[in-house]
């Protein structure tokens, strides 16, 4: 059977022109024959042959003399069969030892380049998080500046939910409520304007650096001006724990933190305009809301405000809803509220005694003006 | 080396046996020069054409298949197309590269050569070119994720940046990422690491071409990413 099978290959000598020639490739009994095209024969015994693998391929088999002065190289695919049928099969061990340790060779590179990868992958995101929670942790150290800019570019970047209210007993009624709060928050610096806006809504909302909108449904719907102002502890507590900057950067991530860190806000206040005509400014998690709760709590108590008027409201809201379909705007944006009547009676029961005194506003006078301007 | 022995010699086709090209100006800037008679055939990377007499034809056409050109397109710095150049009567052709260095020609006689991205420059119409994957080590050395192989009978030409020489590898050989332009294919290519993992990504001599044969390969005495730094530092 010998000779039957040829192979396309090649030789590599001395004696060639060149060095090299394409060979036809033979198995003989004692040996690798190879014929290059102009005649030239070239054997190497079995017992004389290393073997190796590589080629660009990867899969060239390479018969050498001990000498290294003659190779036969082959890639034919059915070449290592034949030579382990034809040459025994301490050739086919030899040849899996070689492929063995070339493929962990290459191994060893690609482990290096997969570890490489994933070192590079991890320094990228544990530098994204670092940064974002570098911002986070430094929102302290941004001046409170910032959230009045913010709040003032999304105030002036929206359009106002309803006609605006300028009477007095009504707006004076609110700034009075925002009045008496103002002096225990907690973060100072912020200033606080009201604006009353006609729409049968029952809602509120406080913008980042204080501009406050509370629509007259909220104080046509309330049962007392201490209820409003426990609904107002809570917006005021959004803008005092400054809630609205701290959702855009937890929404826009790295390009706003690295704008904080590096101290420029006019990005910021760009994004924040873009961000007031929708409810990004105003909607916060449910985190947000409860530190909001708890937050307005500790407000009302300290300003001799019963909290439990901000309970009292959420009772009425849950009262109202199927009967008021306009209770759902203020539930779209403040869920759970059975939640959160427990968060403040819980809160209320950790504090100190306090003597409470209501709020100085004739609730009647102002409920009797809503009617004669019109309020929806 | 999947060509059998047995193929043809080159045929005489009722014409003279080869067309006539000298490589000019060498080493720096070289250009070929071609004498087409009618029935010569050339075919030349898209953009190497400088100047041609006014007779000559030039005909596009993709160099392999549609998909391979495209992917050799984004990967392999070839050229999507390759142009076909022939002639009614007697006219001229010169043939050049975009940067200075020289061109080397080589007469396949059946034999197969690997080029590196960007290196092919023309060939005769016996040569087959062909797309072969050159694996993810080479792409992270920076030699691309495609080879162009080139194999048949007739005449090769590749464009280097610089000089070139060839080297007779007989064990192992470290060129640095960059210079290597072509191989032969009993030569197997690996990417390393010059040093330690540490003095690879900080000393300079990161990634390095590893070379084992035995074959001959050639190599550019310039390269790319060189040039680039040392303008950039100049700018
Ligand atoms: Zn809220």
């Amino acid at each position: 059977m010998y000779g039957a099978e040829e192979f396309a290959g090649g030789v590599f000598h001395q004696s060639i022109e060149g060095g090299r020639a394409t060979a036809t490739i033979e198995l003989t009994a004692s040996g690798v024959k190879a014929v290059t095209s102009t005649g030239q024969t070239f054997e190497i015994r079995y017992q004389d042959c290393a073997l190796d693998v590589g080629g660009a391929s990867g899969r060239m088999v390479f018969l050498r003399t001990m000498d290294r002065r003659l190779t036969i190289f082959c890639e034919d695919r059915r070449f290592p069969k034949a030579l382990e049928m034809d040459a025994g099969p301490e050739f086919a061990e030899q040849l899996a030892t070689v492929q063995k340790s070339r493929w962990r060779e290459g191994f060893q590179w690609r482990m290096w380049l997969a570890v490489g990868t994933a070192v590079c992958l991890l320094c990228l995101v544990g530098g994204y998080y670092a940064l974002l929670w570098t911002a986070k942790s430094s929102i302290g150290a941004i001046p409170v500046s910032a959230d009045i800019q913010i709040g003032k570019a999304a105030f002036d970047a929206r359009t106002l939910e309803g006609p605006q209210v300028t009477d007095r007993v009504v707006v004076d009624a609110v700034k009075a409520m925002v009045a008496r709060l103002e002096p225990h928050a907690e973060l100072k610096g912020l200033t606080f304007d009201v604006y009353v806006v006609n729409s049968s809504d029952i809602n509120a909302y406080c913008l980042p650096g204080g501009k406050i909108v509370v629509f007259t449904g909220l104080l046509k719907t309330a049962q007392s001006a201490e209820q409003v102002t426990g609904v107002l502890s809570h917006e005021m507590s959004h803008a005092i724990k400054r809630h609205g900057l701290r959702h855009v950067m937890e929404s826009m991530g790295i390009v706003v933190a690295v704008e904080l860190l590096v101290g420029d806000v006019g990005g910021l206040v760009s994004l924040a305009a873009d961000l007031g005509k929708s409810a990004a400014l105003t909607s916060y998690s449910r985190d947000a809301e409860t530190e909001a709760d708890v937050t307005g709590v500790k407000m009302l108590h300290a300003a001799a405000i019963d909290p439990l008027e901000l309970a009292g409201f959420f009772e009425l809201l849950k009262q109202q809803q199927p009967e008021f379909t306009a209770a759902i705007q203020w539930l779209s944006t403040h869920p759970q509220h059975d939640e959160r009547i427990a968060t403040v009676r819980g809160e209320v029961a950790k504090l100190p005694p306090q003597e409470y005194r209501g709020m100085e506003i004739d609730w009647e006078k102002l409920q009797q003006r809503l009617q004669e301007i019109g309020a929806e | 080396m999947s060509q059998p022995h047995s193929v043809l010699p080159p045929v005489c086709r009722n014409r003279r046996f080869i067309i006539e090209a000298t490589t000019r100006n060498r080493p720096s800037f070289a250009n070929i020069h071609i004498k087409l008679e009618p029935g010569d055939k050339i075919i030349a990377e898209a953009d190497a054409m400088a100047s041609m007499s006014a007779n000559v034809q030039m005909q596009t056409r993709w160099s392999g298949g549609v998909m391979k050109a495209v992917l050799k397109r984004v990967f392999g710095g070839e050229s999507l197309f390759v142009n076909e150049f022939s002639a009614p009567a007697p006219a001229e052709l010169v043939l050049t590269q975009p940067f200075p260095g020289d061109i080397e020609s080589i007469d396949l006689k059946g034999n197969t050569l690997f080029l590196q991205p960007g290196a092919f420059l023309a060939c005769e119409p016996g040569v087959t070119l062909g797309l072969g994957w050159a694996g993810m080590a080479s792409f992270v050395g920076g030699e691309g994720l495609f080879r162009l192989k080139v194999s048949g009978n007739g005449r090769v030409w590749f464009s280097a940046y610089g000089g070139i020489f060839t080297r007779e590898i007989t064990d192992e050989y470290i060129v640095d990422t960059g210079h290597l332009v072509a191989y032969e294919p009993t030569i197997n290519i690996r990417v390393g690491m010059a040093g330690g993992i540490f003095s690879s990504f900080f000393g300079g001599e990161g990634l390095v071409t590893k070379v084992r044969g035995p074959g001959r390969i050639y190599m550019q005495s310039r390269n790319f990413s060189g040039l680039t730094a040392w303008m950039n530092a100049h700018l």
